[in-house]
């Protein structure tokens, strides 16, 4: 497969991996609907423990999720890594197409 | 202790909320699983991509294991719910047959019974949607905090739990109370008094006061708690039955009776009397009672033959055989001479610490029983002839029981 295209999927799943923004904020907004049915149906003077441990359910922001942080980095090691590739391949080619031409230029 | 309540209704919206925010999580791990296979076909001579994939499924993990706690969270609310549920019905259902009893018995409006069950640990009980959410909500309503504690308090303040008891069955007592005492009197001749068929109705009183024979006990219990206001003992008396039954419910109208014909030293006396006599005529009684179904109908043969070593150890069986045994008992044809024969014979109650206990060890238990029936059935019933009971013995002897044992636990 062609690098660029590698690059081009490799943005395409990184940007799946940080933009989830939406979907974050309905599971939390599930779990504070969750918080409020439970003390609506069980009222106790123990109930807070439950609805902390209820709270543990919610999703951080994924810049501060380490496990999506460091998938994104490796992601972006390997941009990178491609991104130079290229850069180098395209140089060798240049460099390459410009030595062909000089010595197709000698006369009598 | 804390209060709990549990609203049924929002239960139901609890797990659907629940079920709402697994399927949001699954819906992430679904997508995490997605990337995680798209990033695995890409080519790469390098790591980069294969750990980018492990934290990848990591993520996944961590909100499939989020999944798992919401599985197990609406699990155990659902046992819960159920267990809330069939707790409260138990109680309701219970305290609505007693009501129910307590109403076709004494014919008497008791105001609607506020039912606490106990479900966890803690109290518990419902709102609008269980039967008695209304009258539990209208406890809330007054600003009562502490519901275990109040709802027992007025069920066992004042005796209200061995009140409802006693009330309950009172009836069948009086009559046990008052036949036993006209038929062990006249030697077991007064059936004929009573009715052909009475034979069979006292025994059928009898196996019901039997059966129900914590009531009786009840008797003792609130007679206690009057008295001592003491909820641990009297909890236990609540507890009893055997041969207390009688002695307890013997005792009280005794007490009673003693106490309208002669002033507290005749109640005194007459307790202690009532007592004894109560305890023995139980077990005469229940030794009847199996005898007379096994010989009318056979039905109590399982009853007897439980019965029969007891009955074997009596005095008056003891070095019979078997055979012999269950000719003197099975083949009788009177029952009152059945009654007479036990309680009037030599030894019958032999084994009852009683009669040691009135006579010394060195009476024989014949003489000690016979003069001990002698002095209380003819004492009672001197008493009751020199008050002009005898006539309308019947009616006025219902009348007299009871009074008596109302008087009796009340006085105690």
């Amino acid at each position: 497969m062609d690098k660029r295209r590698i690059v081009s999927k490799l943005s395409s799943h990184r940007s799946d991996l940080t933009d989830d923004s939406r979907d974050i904020y309905d599971i939390n907004h599930s779990v504070d609907d969750l918080i409020y049915d439970f003390e609506l149906s069980v009222k106790s003077d123990n109930t807070g423990n439950i609805a902390d441990k209820i709270g543990n359910l919610r999703e951080g922001s994924q810049s501060s999720d380490t496990n999506i942080s460091r998938a994104v980095s490796y992601i972006d090691y390997e941009i990178d890594t491609l991104n130079r590739e290229i850069r180098e391949e395209e140089e060798a080619e240049a460099r390459r197409r410009a030595a062909a031409s000089k010595s197709g230029s000698g006369g009598f | 202790m804390s209060v709990l309540v549990v609203d049924y209704g929002a239960i139901e919206g609890l797990n659907r909320t629940a079920g709402s925010l697994t399927r949001k999580l699954q819906k992430t791990i679904d997508d995490y699983e997605g990337i995680a296979k798209a990033i695995n076909s890409l080519p790469s001579p390098r790591s980069n991509l294969d750990n980018a994939n492990y934290f990848i499924r990591k993520k996944a993990e961590q909100n499939q294991t989020k999944i798992d706690k919401l599985n197990a969270f609406k699990t155990r609310m659902i046992g819960f719910s159920d267990l809330v549920d069939s707790t409260d019905k138990k109680v309701a259902n219970r305290i609505t047959s007693e009501t129910k009893e307590f109403k076709k018995a004494n014919d008497i409006s008791i105001s609607p019974l506020v039912v606490i069950g106990n479900a966890v640990t803690t109290v518990l009980f419902p709102w609008t949607k269980t039967p008695l959410g209304k009258e539990i909500k209208n406890w809330i309503e007054k600003g009562i905090r502490d519901i275990k504690y109040s709802f027992k308090d007025w069920y066992r303040k004042d005796g209200n739990k061995y009140l409802t008891k006693v009330l309950l069955g009172l009836a069948a007592i009086a009559i046990i109370a008052a036949v036993v005492i006209v038929t062990v009197a006249t030697g077991g001749s007064a059936l004929a008094l009573l009715g052909a068929t009475f034979a069979a109705k006292f025994f059928a009183v009898f196996t019901l006061a039997s059966a129900a024979s914590a009531f009786a006990y009840d008797v003792a219990a609130l007679i206690n708690y009057n008295r001592t206001g003491d909820r641990t003992s009297s909890n236990w008396l609540d507890k009893k039955g055997g041969s207390h039954v009688l002695g307890s419910a013997f005792g009280a109208a005794g007490y009673g009776l003693g106490y309208v014909l002669g002033g507290k030293n005749s109640a005194d006396e007459f307790k202690k009397i009532g007592k004894k006599f109560g305890k023995m005529t139980f077990s005469g009684l229940e030794i009847a009672s199996v005898v007379y179904s096994f010989w009318k109908t056979g039905a109590g043969i399982y009853k007897f033959a439980k019965n029969f070593s007891t009955i074997k150890n009596m005095g008056m069986m003891q070095g019979k055989s078997n055979w012999e045994v269950l000719k003197k008992t099975v083949m009788a044809k009177s029952i009152g001479s059945d009654l007479k024969l036990k309680i009037g014979s030599s030894g019958v109650y032999a084994k009852l610490n009683i009669t040691k206990d009135l006579f010394g060890k060195s009476a024989t238990y014949k003489k000690a029983f016979f003069n001990l029936g002698v002095h209380s059935t003819v004492g009672l019933f001197k008493e009751l002839d020199g008050n002009g009971f005898v006539k309308g013995l019947k009616k006025k002897t219902d009348k007299v029981i009871k009074e008596s044992l109302k008087i009796g636990y009340l006085a105690n």
